[in-house]
């Protein structure tokens, strides 16, 4: 019944939906009002004859009472006016008949029943009354009414009759009904499948279906029309790139393969065709591979054969025969694509003539080792140079302390032993030849100690920068005693670093800003650190607000000798900043100076941290 | 006895008192006329009113008496044995003349004691007379079982029962002959 009914089309489903409802709401009703009629009538009856049976038992109580069977019939006679009372029976105290109606009826064995209240018993076609007969407070007898129910039978034939005649009439104007349905729900319906249809045969998406109605079937339309536009769209962009790609693989100088998941060639390979000279038929029927130069052939298949297996990405250089028979370097790299079940669909890939990119590796490669020959010969030479120029300056230096001792040692004791046989000026030339000397002594103990620098290793360890900035300051504190000063020395990050170098830089940068800012009053020294943005190395630094330089010298700091005041103005021997940077240097670190003229300078320096 | 009373009542006893019971169908319902009447002494307690002064006291005795030779035996002791009218227990009292009728409720005149009933004139007393003859009726008895097809009919005289301040169920006027005896 179900099977049968799904096949049915939508108009015939909707008759038979509609015309069964209408029926089913008929027969509901039908019933309900059958059901009540039923009992209603039956309720009725009961209480007609029960209350018939007290006045039959209350008139015929004093016939029974005196014996008079004739007044008790025709007290039974009244019946007569009711057709469908068929029986009435008086019995007495012992249940003896004692009169009846109709006077042909003759009491059955079963009219008797002895009752203390009225009773009543259906069968399908009576109803049967039992009363007692009383008087007073004594029992007299027993009344029996009996009607038969032909007037509910005859009543519910018609009915029955009613309902059928109000059943067809409603299955007739169902019928008619459905069929005005039909338009109004099925036309929509059918009109979006004539659509559908005429879409997935033709695939042409930018037919629309013609809505027809506001309900869910409008919707339903315009879903439809909306998953077709969308569709419409998914496929002109489809073609779009399917032509881009095309339009790609015909433009591209490499070449472009592509092959089943088994490694079969299945479509023409146009750039390959193009750049071997092979033919299409050739390709179809496999054998590409031919143009591979026979050395590298069995290397590349088996690769090509172990990536089918795996399904794993291919690279393979090769050397492939060009048209014209010269052999060019390759490579090829071939992916596999995926179906959703992870297996493989096809291959694609490409391949690549790197003759000329290997042609220039090889040349850069060359480049490469030349130049690094150079350099390397080039720093053997600086490095034998330097180790000389450091000898020289070294032994110089040292040669220059001999005589300058004894310039020292005579002039002085000519100032000692013959000062005063002496005029005024040749003992201020003594002294100027005294102090000369000394100045030139100094000069060579810094060289000297510039020079060691270069041949020994730092000895790191860790440091307290800021104690040792305090230690040095306080070793300072007696040369400054007639001067304002204000010094002050933040707290810096510990490092690692030689001790006595370190200490030597600091003497250094400290002695520098106190001698550079000498003209003013206070001098204010701060010693700090910083860091650039994101970066966790500690900057060291020393301010002075002393007459600072003109930033175009900047690069001429740290040279050797190298001094930016005159010696008049400001004395040293040129070498104190060389020596910094050089021990900055040894310890991995920088050193750089900021300045304005007249407004003080900054040296800053880093070393690697702790 | 409550079974014997009980046969009698419903006036299925049959002649005699021996016992024999006619109880199947088949047989018709013989029962003599003099029992009958019996039972019929006892339904006038239940189908007729009595006035309230003829009752001396509120448990004052319901009197059945009998005038004259008791044709009933012992079935009308039967049958209104622990029975009562109107919350009167009923009790069947014998009597030698017509002047102990004034103290009865219903009184049976057998045929030999007619005169004396007549002289006695119980006119306007509330005692409901029953008698058998047709000359009943002349001396103002109220009521008479006339014997018609071997049926106990009732013929009702009303003008006395009028005169004696009794009211009778209309069940019971309903089944009676009724006549009216101009005679005083």
């Amino acid at each position: 019944m179900t099977a049968s009914f799904h096949r049915l089309s939508i108009s015939a489903k909707l008759r038979v939906v509609i015309t069964l409802s209408c029926l089913g709401v008929i027969a509901l009703t039908c019933i309900t009002f059958f059901g009540y009629q039923w009992f209603s009538f039956r309720a009725d009856m009961v209480g007609r004859l029960t209350v018939r049976s007290w006045i039959l038992a209350e008139n015929t109580s004093g016939a029974l009472a005196f014996r008079d069977a004739n007044d008790a019939t025709s007290v039974l006679t009244a019946l007569r006016a009711d057709p469908e009372s068929v029986k009435a029976i008086v019995f007495d105290g012992e249940g003896q008949p004692f009169a009846h109606y109709p006077a042909a009826t003759r009491p059955d064995a079963g009219d008797f029943r002895r009752v203390s209240a009225v009773e009543f018993v259906f069968t399908p076609n009576t109803l049967t009354v039992w009363a007692p007969i009383e008087h007073g407070s004594s029992r007299l007898g027993t009344l029996m009414l009996q009607n038969n129910l032909s007037a509910l039978d005859a009543r519910l034939r018609l009915f029955s009759l009613i309902t059928v005649g109000v059943m067809a009439s409603a299955v007739f104007i169902a019928f008619l009904g459905s069929k005005r349905l039909q338009r109004l729900i099925t036309r929509p319906v059918l009109e979006l499948a004539k659509t559908a249809r005429a879409v997935t045969e033709t695939r042409d998406y930018s037919r629309r279906a013609r809505r027809e109605s506001v309900d869910e079937i409008g919707a339903l339309t315009d879903d439809f029309n909306t998953m077709l536009a969308q569709v419409q769209e998914r496929d002109a962009s489809l073609r779009r790139s399917e032509v881009r790609f095309r339009s790609l693989v015909t433009a591209s100088s490499q070449i472009i393969w592509n092959t089943d998941a088994l490694g079969k060639v299945n479509e023409p390979l146009p750039s390959w065709q193009d750049f071997t000279g092979q033919s299409e038929p050739e390709i179809l029927r496999g054998e590409g591979q031919k143009a591979i130069h026979p050395d590298d052939r069995p290397r590349v298949l088996e690769a090509w054969a172990e990536a089918l297996q795996t399904h794993s990405q291919f690279e393979y250089r090769f050397r492939l025969r060009r048209s014209d028979g010269v052999y060019r370097d390759f490579v090829s790299r071939g992916v596999p694509i995926m179906n959703d079940d992870g297996t493989v669909r096809e291959w694609i890939g490409t391949c690549t003539d790197i003759t000329e990119r290997n042609r220039a590796d090889e040349e850069i490669h060359r480049l490469n080792t030349e130049l690094e020959e150079r350099v390397r010969d080039r720093t053997r030479e600086l490095e034998g140079a330097v180790k000389e120029l450091e000898a020289f300056s070294y032994s110089v230096s040292h040669d220059l302390r001999a005589p300058l001792r004894a310039m020292a040692g005579f002039s002085r004791i000519l100032a000692d032993e013959y000062s005063q046989g002496l005029p005024p000026d040749a003992v201020r030339y003594l002294n100027n030849i005294q102090d000369g000397a000394r100045r030139m002594g100094g000069l060579i103990d810094d060289l000297l100690a510039f020079s060691r620098l270069s041949r020994q290793n730092p000895n790191v360890c860790g440091l307290d920068l800021t104690h040792l900035f305090r230690d040095v300051a306080s070793e300072m504190a007696p040369e400054l005693a007639n001067r304002s000063v204000q010094l002050s020395i933040g707290p810096l990050t510990p490092a690692l670093g030689d001790p006595a170098l370190l200490r030597q830089v600091i003497v250094n940068l400290l002695s520098n800003a106190l001698k550079y800012s000498r003209t003013r009053d206070p001098a204010v020294i701060e010693v700090g650190e910083t860091r650039e943005h994101g970066s966790d190395t500690p900057i060291y630094y020393v301010r002075d607000n002393g007459v600072g330089f003109d930033m175009k010298y900047a690069g001429k700091l740290f040279g050797v000798f190298q001094r930016l005041h005159r010696s008049e103005e400001f004395e040293g021997t040129g070498v104190g900043l060389a020596i910094t940077q050089r021990v900055i240097h040894r310890h991995g670190g920088q050193i750089w100076a900021e300045s304005t003229p007249d407004a003080g300078a900054t040296f800053f320096f880093t070393l690697k941290g702790k | 006895m409550a079974t014997l009373k009980h046969l009698l009542l419903s006036g299925c006893l049959l002649l005699g008192l021996t016992g024999r019971i006619a109880g199947a169908e088949s047989a018709p319902t013989v029962t003599s006329a003099t029992d009958l009447k019996a039972v019929f002494l006892f339904q006038f307690s239940q189908f007729v009113t009595w006035p309230e002064a003829a009752f001396p006291t509120r448990d004052a005795p319901f009197v059945v008496g009998i005038l004259g030779r008791d044709p009933f035996g012992t079935a009308l002791d039967t049958i209104v044995s622990g029975e009562s009218a109107a919350g009167h227990p009923i009790i069947v009292r014998r009597l030698r003349t017509a002047a102990e009728a004034r103290d009865c409720h219903i009184l049976f005149v057998a045929p030999d004691s007619e005169r004396d009933f007549a002289a006695a004139n119980l006119r306007k007393q509330p005692v409901l007379t029953i008698g058998e003859t047709e000359a009943f009726a002349r001396v103002d008895g109220m009521i008479r079982f006339a014997l018609v097809q071997n049926r106990v009919r009732l013929r009702l005289n009303m003008a006395p029962v009028r005169a004696a301040g009794l009211t009778l169920s209309s069940k019971l006027l309903r089944i009676a002959e009724k006549t009216e005896n101009a005679t005083p």
